[in-house]
């Protein structure tokens, strides 16, 4: 690569990155009024912050999203943790599976609650870092997906119960969230920049679930928390989506008299088609 | 390109659920008999809850049994009474199956129980059509002779039973046999298929079919016709229960698989002039057999996570 050729490259880098903080100081002048309800410490400084998009729409053609979100720390902070947590947190039933005979079954049953469907972490350094960092317990707390265990309700139903339950129980469901892409924990992906401007990107999984979700930023300076704020951002299931899973829902008998008209529909006109017997 | 399953609450690749009706239509066109008992495991092996599968199946099965049967009644192979007897014993099978779902479902055994049905279905199925090609192919060897096609048995097994049912009471005509026969048979075989359909999501063509021809003792074009006659009526109705009780049935998932199934079908009748028979059936047999292997080492071997979901309404 000529040195010519190099310099346009990077010009042309500056250029965006100008343009990027532009653009976020841009999206916080028209946020900050609102997000001014985080602060609840009087000591601690107010973190204005925006989610791009506020609203994700689920459509036929959904496979995942990302929210972006833009913000500026209290001056001094040198590090920053993001927490996305989804506000509800619906009921699961889950089972564990045991050996009987030669065979893998489920054995016992458990109802948890109190437990986000969605939970992920972004930092700006490793966890450990902020867990050795000596701030406080209940903010650094929830950068380890232990805290969810002090929240949780779990009803056993079904089999003996075994002293090892909870725990396997525990770890299967984060196991089982982590490989959906609900659960996770990005260390050491967020950059802060000059003036304290920082970007942090989350990725929603094709399992996300529709509802309101709670992004919350803790900054720190060493073991010192400076400041926090909140935001919040909604899936919404759209179009085709949204009408046939609220019609199988809330009017299952006409969503079932649907499925078969349709099928009906489509085998007759493809029997006109084809005018042959297609095997079944 | 992905598509967004209302029902089962999740995105899959559209090329591979199409792909997988593709497949199942294609087997079905080549080898004459019923796919719904392949695409079931086939969509649990992609990662669709088993209990959106089975219901979505039996939906997609209204759908292409529809299109056969409307066929076969414009050539006359529609046995009306037969087959409106075998829809009875069918609905109650059917409505039967529907309610066992619904306990197994919450219990949290679904999942072992649908998986451990299939891969006995699929054994003996697969097991016994294998043993029989291969005669088949042995003597078509010896003979070099074609069309070998083994009658026999089935006819004596019929007779012998034909003798029985004369016997039993609730005797009626049926056009198909020529002859009278009791209610009691048709009505039990349809009432153990629409148990399967609401069980598994099949057709249960696989099944009924032969004891149409073997036992019953109708002419195969007939029975062929009068069972997606039937099969039309109880797949629509374990479609309509699943739907409205256990909110399992994804309407998408159902048209994007009849998609690939329809244009599978027509490839594979195509494909099949070019096979003989007893070829034809131990290939299937083969496939079959694998995937019994694949669901029998699923329940074998040990799982990833020892936790599971249990699946109350269709998706989280």
């Amino acid at each position: 690569m000529t040195s010519k050729k190099r310099n346009q490259m990077t010009r042309l880098c500056l250029r965006k990155r100008s343009v990027m903080n532009v653009l976020i100081i841009v999206l916080l002048a028209a946020g900050i009024g609102f997000n001014a309800s985080a602060q609840t410490d009087p000591g601690l400084m107010h973190i204005p912050q925006i989610t791009d998009p506020e609203t994700v729409s689920v459509h036929l053609n959904f496979h995942s999203a990302h929210v972006k979100l833009f913000g500026v720390v209290p001056e001094g902070a040198d590090r920053i943790a993001v927490i996305l947590c989804s506000s509800e947190t619906p009921e699961t039933q889950l089972a564990r599976k045991e050996r009987v005979g030669p065979f893998w079954m489920a054995v016992k049953k458990f109802h948890v609650k109190n437990i986000p469907g969605c939970y992920q972490v972004a930092t700006s350094h490793p966890v450990s870092a902020f867990l050795s960092s000596g701030a406080p317990d209940d903010s650094i707390n929830k950068l380890r997906y232990e805290n969810l265990r002090n929240s949780w309700d779990v009803e056993m139903e079904g089999g003996e119960p075994a002293d090892d339950d909870l725990d396997v129980l525990f770890h299967g469901l984060i196991q089982m969230k982590e490989k959906q892409g609900l659960y996770r924990l990005d260390q050491e992906s967020i950059e802060l920049r000059k003036g304290g401007l920082f970007l942090s990107q989350f990725d929603l999984p094709a399992a996300i679930t529709a509802g309101d979700y709670t992004v919350d930023v803790y900054a720190f300076h060493g073991a010192k928390l400076l400041g926090i704020g909140e935001s919040t951002f909604s899936v919404e299931k759209a179009g085709v989506v949204g009408f046939l899973s609220l019609m199988s829902k809330e009017h299952a008998l006409l969503y079932a008299i649907l499925a078969v008209g349709i099928a009906l529909a489509v085998g007759f006109c493809v029997s006109l088609v084809f005018r042959r017997r297609t095997a079944h | 390109m992905y598509i967004y399953l209302p029902v089962a609450e999740m995105s899959i690749n559209v090329f591979l659920v199409v792909g997988i009706g593709g497949i199942v239509g294609f087997l079905s066109g080549l080898f004459g008999v019923g796919g719904g008992f392949l695409l079931t495991p086939l969509m649990m092996m992609i990662g669709i809850p088993p209990a959106v599968a089975a219901a979505s199946d039996s939906n997609q099965i209204v759908a292409a049994a529809t299109s056969g049967a409307a066929a076969h009644y414009k050539m006359g192979n529609v046995d009306m009474k037969m087959g409106l007897v075998i829809l009875i014993g069918g609905i109650a099978g059917g409505t039967v199956g529907v309610q066992i779902v619904k306990t197994l479902r919450e219990l949290g055994n679904f999942d072992f129980v649908i998986r451990a049905v299939y891969v006995l279905m699929l054994g003996g199925v697969g097991g016994l059509m294998f043993v029989e090609s291969l005669s088949a192919l042995k003597k078509h060897v010896a003979k070099t002779e074609d069309e070998g096609v083994p009658e026999d048995g089935g006819t004596s097994i019929s007779k012998k039973l034909s003798s029985l049912f004369d016997r039993l009471p609730f005797q009626m005509q049926f056009e198909s046999l020529g002859r009278k026969t009791t209610l009691l048979f048709p009505f039990g075989a349809g009432a153990a298929v629409g148990f399967l359909a609401a069980l598994m999501g099949v057709g249960g063509g696989f099944i009924m079919v032969p004891v149409m021809i073997y036992i019953i003792g109708m002419p195969t074009v007939k029975a062929i016709g009068t069972d997606l006659f039937q099969i039309v009526l109880v797949s629509a109705n374990v479609t309509l229960q699943q739907a409205a009780r256990n909110h399992t049935v994804d309407i998408v998932l159902a048209v994007t698989l009849f998609c690939g199934s329809v244009l599978g079908a027509q490839l594979g009748a195509r494909a099949s002039r070019f096979l003989r028979g007893e070829q034809l059936r131990i290939l299937f047999s083969v496939i079959v057999l694998i995937m019994m292997v694949k669901m029998l080492l699923d329940l074998i071997l040990t799982p990833e996570n020892v936790i599971a979901p249990v699946r109350v309404s269709g998706g989280h």
